[in-house]
């Protein structure tokens, strides 16, 4: 069975789902405007950061309860990602990522990057942190020594995602409306994908055969075969498609509708909404074990 | 904090108090700042993750972007209540101006990449104009013959309030505040990810000057007299201070953490900036050029508008 942890930023709840059946197994309250919604290295905790109260919310799996509450992380915090016995949390408006130690909570550095921070994503190897901006470049943060080591100029990036073999990973190019592939080694572009309007969510199968991406102003999401470079299918979803993740066997896709109230649920066979599912308001983030 | 000359003119400012409007994104509030004493004497309960204020041009009404409530609070000046909540103004509505001569305001919506037309008394969305990806400001031009649309993606979009079509797009990427001078010959638009701002030429919307300032910068702010431009370095913890004419940083003034928001009193003797970081609004004192008062706010004080000056007779305070 898996789970799909839904964070409603405008309800500041976490919505679980079996996704299996498709039902709410429970709605968790958490900190205020919960953003991405990250998972602990061994998936055994959910990580909420919440917005708009300067936390992070920790979550048994196990359980689905609140744990712990990590406070006063930072003024926006946007993102909480594992690794390396820390938690990396991005802010936007600050610019900077803090780095907390994962047992205790207790501030480790403050990373300067760069203004308007969107994402956070983890390379495969555990080793690399990718941060994307609004405004420009991908900047690359070595979890072990907590040092920002490269910029790769690029224009403004929303979301991000690495083939399972982390050789390759797609950025959404959210002004120009296209979603890239790049060699992680280079940095070169391999491919250039036009999709709908204002692309943000990316998600890749573990076969790393496609990827989803989810068009923010066109209110779809863009099914790409990488292989070919091509998107195979444009799916309608909800209102502002935000964020997208698979179900562990892949069978479907979430994606968080964030202009209203519901997750999308796409069959990844015959690529069609089988099911949308009402869940908080203004579904942002979600992470499925 | 004013020089009166005679008795008459005492008595008019008395009865006109300046107040400065302050969301707490983190506390779904605005602070009702009273600018004679420097103190905070309300808060009102708005919609969720206030992200700007701002308020009408002849000071009526302050009107709220909630962020998360995608929703517009609309709050009556003279009794500090909430008059009306607008919805229907798509995802993340982020700022607002207005014309009066048209009796409109509009708001651009972050996510929506939209710019919404408003009614000033009805409050109805009279129209949606799509613009680009990632919208973040507004400004109406003083004539108000133009609406300026900021964004990270389509750069400066100016929009013709009499069609609502757009008229022009200016390629200038990682835009944030825009303000104008006075005479509105120019306008300037902060340029958060390169560290400058930009002064273009409001006929022939030419490039005129581009001046390195702080880290990020975001809010902007023009003085009423034409003379200075103060911009918010959101990542240096400061407030550049330019010179109109030349365009050069005259000071850079250190204030609290991420500087976001900032305003000017109508006669142009303080600037109030909000720290988002620090939970304070710094007060700055034009003619020193220096923090004269900090005042604690509420949780990520983001937006600030402050009275402006009266309809009728321009400067006053």
């Amino acid at each position: 069975m898996g789970l799909a942890y839904v964070g409603n930023q405008n309800s500041s709840t976490l919505t679980v789902i079996n996704t299996d059946g498709d039902e709410i197994v429970k709605t968790i309250p958490v900190g205020r405007n919960p953003v991405q919604v990250d998972t602990s290295f061994d998936r055994t905790e959910v990580l909420t950061a919440n917005g708009g109260e300067r936390s992070i919310s920790v979550i048994s799996t196990r359980t689905n309860q609140v744990i712990e509450i990590i406070r006063n992380v930072t003024p926006e915090p946007f993102g909480a990602v594992h690794a390396d016995g820390k938690l990396f949390v991005p802010d936007q408006f600050t610019g900077n990522v803090t780095v907390l130690d994962a047992g205790s909570g207790t501030l480790i550095k403050r990373i300067p990057v760069v203004t308007r921070i969107l994402s956070a994503v983890l390379h495969p190897n555990n080793q690399k942190l990718y941060v994307t901006s609004l405004v420009h470049n991908i900047w690359i943060i070595d979890v072990t020594t907590n040092q920002l080591i490269q910029s790769i100029p690029k224009e403004a990036i929303w979301g991000l995602a690495f083939t399972p073999d982390g050789k390759r990973f797609i950025a959404n190019h959210y002004l120009s409306n296209f979603a890239a592939i790049y060699s992680t080694c280079t940095n070169r572009l391999i491919g250039k994908i036009p999709v709908g309007i204002a692309p943000i969510g990316v998600a890749i199968s573990s076969n790393g055969e496609r990827a989803y991406v989810t068009n923010s102003r066109s209110g779809s999401v863009s099914v790409i075969e990488i292989a070919a470079k091509r998107v195979i299918k444009t799916i309608p979803v909800g209102r502002v498609p935000y964020e997208v993740a698979l179900s562990p066997d892949n069978r479907k896709i979430y994606v968080t509708n964030y202009g209203g109230t519901t997750v999308s649920v796409i069959d990844s066979k015959s690529l069609r909404v089988i099911t949308t599912i009402s869940v908080g308001a203004g579904p942002r983030g979600i992470s499925i074990i | 904090m004013f020089k009166q000359d005679n008795q008459d003119k005492q008595t008019e400012l008395a009865q006109r108090r300046l107040f400065a409007y302050i969301t707490n994104q983190d506390n779904d509030s605005l602070s009702v700042l009273d600018i004679g004493t420097n103190r905070i004497i309300g808060t009102i309960r708005v919609g969720q993750l206030p992200n700007s204020a701002a308020i009408s041009p002849d000071g009526k009404r302050i009107y709220t972007t909630n962020g998360a409530g995608n929703s517009i609070t609309v709050i009556s000046a003279q009794t500090n209540r909430v008059i009306e909540t607008v919805k229907g103004v798509g995802t993340e509505p982020f700022a607002a101006d207005f014309s009066i001569s048209r009796n409109r305001y509009y708001v651009p919506s972050f996510y929506s990449g939209s710019l919404f037309v408003l009614d000033l008394d009805t409050n109805k969305v009279l129209d949606e104009i799509p613009v680009g990806n990632g919208l973040v400001g507004v400004g109406v031009s003083p004539d108000q013959s133009k609406v300026y649309v900021t964004s990270v993606g389509a750069g400066i979009t100016i929009i013709n309030p009499k069609t609502n079509q757009v008229m022009a797009t200016i390629p200038n990427l990682d835009s944030w505040g825009i303000d104008f001078s006075p005479d509105g010959a120019r306008y300037y638009v902060n340029n958060a990810g390169s560290n400058s701002v930009s002064v273009y030429d409001a006929s022939s919307n030419k490039l005129l000057q581009k001046t390195a300032v702080g880290l990020a910068p975001l809010g902007i702010v023009a003085s009423g007299d034409g003379r200075r431009v103060y911009v918010a370095n959101s990542r240096s913890k400061s407030v550049s201070v330019l010179d109109a004419a030349s365009f050069r940083v005259l000071n850079t003034i250190a204030v609290g953490s991420v500087p976001f928001g900032i305003a000017i009193t109508p006669g142009n003797r303080r600037v109030y900036v909000t720290n988002f970081g620090s939970n304070t609004v710094s007060v700055i004192d034009t003619a020193a050029n220096r923090v004269i008062d900090t005042i604690r706010t509420g949780v990520n004080p983001r937006g600030i508008a402050i009275t402006p000056p009266r309809l009728e007779e321009g400067v006053n305070g």
